[in-house]
């Protein structure tokens, strides 16, 4: 009887023990619920926004000075008063608020840029980040640390890296060999030409029919094929040459969309997608993996923002035309035709 | 007799074994491999028409944190809609919906107040969804408060055309008033950080939780919207569009606060109603999920362990008597052999290491310090679930016995409606 009641005890004790030591831990450290930023609203600009409002208002509370009083004090260069020499390097925050800004080639600046006209940068600069408040344009090889903004117009030149997120308020128009992280605008036009061939809103128009909510189960949609609903495939899918698809699309593994087709929906993959050219699509794409645009697509419409969204490489290749916003947790970054089908041959 | 005790035992240990390489497999998933992304990163300016249902019974202490959320959430407000409802309320909830609705056009009240009717969520929300013009419904219990972009991020999910339901997460605002709370938070951050971001990462089932969360409206109206003689409407509807081929979502990032029962009768009373609506589905779904044709074998192998959750605490009591049972008979002769091993691991999977696994994981990545400090005393809730879990069990089966109708029993409420308790909460976190 004893040896049952020590028994008891012990077991007792040993199942008390870690309630007490969880008891007492808890009480003698204060508990606060996890925080959710319920305040948090996303934007594409959100940087450049954001350092506008905190330019502004420090020049509205203390004009005329020459320290910007940000999370600390900035020192200032005004630029208007200013002539930038090829290959200079500023230490300060730039303010150009009464005239355009040139920077000549070789320039470096390692804080932000405000400009309050257009803003014109030379091949090979380093910026930290810019925010311009009418058009931008960048020469070739500008390399960006954090992010760049243009309120109307960013016109950006081959080879520039463009840090975090590159965005404008109408049209951004990018080069070929730029790497980027987020492009965002209105109209996003990739290379030199505005594509002439990409598919015109008033066939894509044609195209549109009433989308469908039925779901399809396929692997494979023939060529010139018309489908009204969304196309499922649990494993890989390939839409084949000019079919039209009245509804959106999801592969369980690789998805491959060839050229002239037609999609009004979205096109979604849990692998990568690959999109041949002369394609447009009137929604999102959104991959788990990578993501290869080919020349003379259109994603997305005028007047509507779209996205274009991967965890890994996005490609988009010369000549195409996108509506909105790209995203890649990679690098993202813009091809020619020749590279086009390289990477193609690789991905397929 | 003692055999039919033993192969009982020895097949306990072997479930619980597969439940602790679960929750293993789960940990490692989250803290080591490639994470899949949600659709949150889409900027898209066609998002649809959404209808957000607020079923209610007697939350007058609440209804106003909840609105005022809602009213400051950003989403296009010609493609919104909030559908209050009123069920059977015998408090002051009825009149304050009333109020809002006045001052919010996009408030629509909806009294149910028909002593004949049937009350209870489902029910509630089937009425609310027969006028509702949303394509996607989304709903809330009334002391949760979404945060301001939590439509979006949920609403989001639908570009994936396979997407019929989505899940956010659940994160509880009141974890500081007492050891229990504490405990919640814990379970909330395995669960949700954890172990339901897992099962999204690895294609298998999340589990739509019947709160911050949204769904198709055609999916369900087709079949006439929830069943109403069920208390888990929630996972009845994870598995009915699951069987159908239809895909669950989980967004980590689609937080919202809710406030957790403060006390452990309120939590046991939450506990058994979940485990008898729970087991009901599970007596429902379980041959229907070993039949099916549109899961893969992984997926029903994960969907029949879910299903169980609710059943193996009580098999796992059951396993306790009858080790102690062999004990005193003197034919517990596990030590020696194989047996011994299988022994040890169970006894970790039980009650000790397997939440431990997920919960300690989903803290790392929370970044909590102070929080986990409470981890030892769930040792005490795991018998305390047990207890009410086993409860719910001997309802959901009396139910299926009897057909007796199923009542609706509601958590109790502890917030006074006052948003600074929130923001003064989130301040002091904000500070830290």
């Amino acid at each position: 009887m004893t040896f049952l009641f020590v028994l008891f005890c012990i077991t007792f004790s040993l199942m008390l023990f870690p309630v007490l030591l969880g008891y007492y831990s808890r009480k003698a450290q204060r508990q606060e619920p996890l925080l959710i930023k319920s305040d948090n609203v996303k934007d594409p600009r959100y940087f450049s926004k954001s350092f506008r409002r905190m330019v502004e208002t420090s020049l509205k509370d203390h004009p005329g000075e020459e320290t910007l009083h940000l999370s600390k004090d900035e020192r200032l260069l005004f630029a208007d008063q200013q002539t930038f020499t090829p290959d200079c390097q500023v230490d300060s925050i730039v303010l150009a608020m009464n005239a355009p800004l040139d920077a000549p080639a070789g320039c470096k600046f390692s804080k932000e840029i405000y400009a309050a006209y257009d803003v014109r940068i030379g091949a090979d600069a380093q910026i930290r980040a810019l925010a311009g408040l009418n058009d931008v344009t960048l020469a070739s090889g500008v390399q960006f640390l954090r992010w760049v903004d243009a309120e109307s117009a960013l016109d950006i030149g081959p080879s520039c890296h463009l840090g975090i997120s590159a965005s404008a308020g109408k049209r951004l128009r990018i080069s070929k060999s730029c790497s980027f992280q987020r492009l965002y605008a209105p109209e996003i036009v990739i290379g030199e030409n505005t594509g002439a061939a990409v598919g015109s809103p008033a066939e894509t128009m044609q195209k549109r029919g009433e989308a469908s909510s039925k779901l399809i189960r396929m692997d494979r949609v023939p060529s010139s094929e018309t489908i009204t609903g969304s196309v499922i495939a649990d494993d890989s899918l390939v839409l084949d040459e000019n079919c039209v698809i009245h509804g959106s699309v999801h592969a369980g593994k690789r998805l491959h969309i060839r050229r002239g087709a037609y999609i009004s929906g979205n096109v979604i993959s849990d692998g990568d997608i690959l999109i041949e050219e002369n394609v447009s699509i009137e929604g999102d794409v959104f991959a788990q993996g990578c993501i290869l645009v080919g020349y003379q697509c259109r994603i997305g419409s005028e007047g509507r923002i779209k996205s274009i969204v991967a965890r890994k490489h996005v490609s988009l290749t010369e000549e195409s035309i996108i509506f909105g916003y790209v995203g890649t947790e990679a690098r993202g970054s813009i091809i020619d035709k020749d590279e086009f089908y390289k990477a193609m041959g690789s991905m397929f | 007799m003692v055999t039919i005790m033993k192969t009982y035992f020895i097949i306990m240990i072997l479930v619980m074994l597969i439940y602790m390489v679960r929750h293993i497999v789960f940990s490692y998933n989250r803290l080591y491999s490639q994470q899949k992304i949600s659709c949150r990163d889409i900027y898209d300016s066609d998002l649809p028409k959404i209808s957000v249902l607020l079923p209610m019974h007697n939350e007058g202490k609440v209804i106003p944190l909840i609105f005022k959320s809602l009213l400051e959430c950003e989403y296009d407000p010609d493609k919104l809609e909030i559908i209050a409802v009123n069920d059977h309320s015998t408090d002051a909830t009825g009149e304050i919906i009333d109020h809002y609705a006045k001052a919010y056009p996009i408030i629509r009240p909806l009294h149910r107040l028909d002593p004949d009717q049937q009350r209870g969520k489902p029910v509630a929300l089937n009425d609310a969804m027969s006028i509702a013009s949303g394509e996607i419904f989304v709903v809330f219990d009334a002391d949760y408060r979404p945060s301001k972009n939590l439509l979006k991020k949920l609403v989001s999910a639908f570009c994936d055309p396979i997407v019929g339901v989505v899940m956010g997460r659940v994160i509880p605002v009141n974890t500081g008033t007492n050891l229990l709370t504490n405990l919640l938070n814990l379970e909330r951050t395995g669960g949700y950080q954890v172990d339901q971001q897992a099962r999204y990462n690895l294609n298998l089932l999340p589990q739509y939780g019947g709160t911050v969360g949204a769904f198709r409206k055609e999916l369900l109206m087709k079949d006439g919207g929830f069943d109403e003689h069920i208390l888990a409407e929630d996972t009845e509807l994870t598995y009915r569009l699951a069987l159908e081929g239809w895909r669950v979502a989980y967004d980590n990032s689609a937080e919202c606060y809710e406030e957790a029962p403060e006390t452990w009768d309120a939590r046991g009373k939450q506990v058994r109603r979940w485990s008898r609506g729970h087991n009901e589905v599970m007596f429902r779904y379980l041959g229907r999920t070993l039949r099916s044709q549109r899961l893969r074998f992984i997926q029903k192998f994960d969907a029949v362990l879910l299903l169980m959750v609710y059943t193996v605490p009580f098999l796992l009591g059951l396993a306790f008597l009858d080790c102690i049972a062999l004990f005193f008979l003197g034919k517990m002769s596990i030590i020696a052999g194989w047996v011994f091993v299988l022994f040890v691991g169970a006894f970790n999977a039980w009650g000790n290491f397997a939440p431990f696994y997920e919960i300690a994981a989903g803290a790392l990545l929370d970044g909590m310090k102070n929080e986990i400090l409470a981890l030892p005393a769930l040792c005490f809730s795991f018998y305390f679930y047990m207890w009410n879990i086993s409860f719910g069990l001997f309802d959901a089966l009396i139910d299926m016995v009897t057909n007796r109708r199923v009542d609706w029993i509601k958590t109790d409420r502890y917030a006074e409606s006052d948003p600074d308790k929130i923001a003064v909460s989130n301040g002091k976190a904000a500070e830290k």
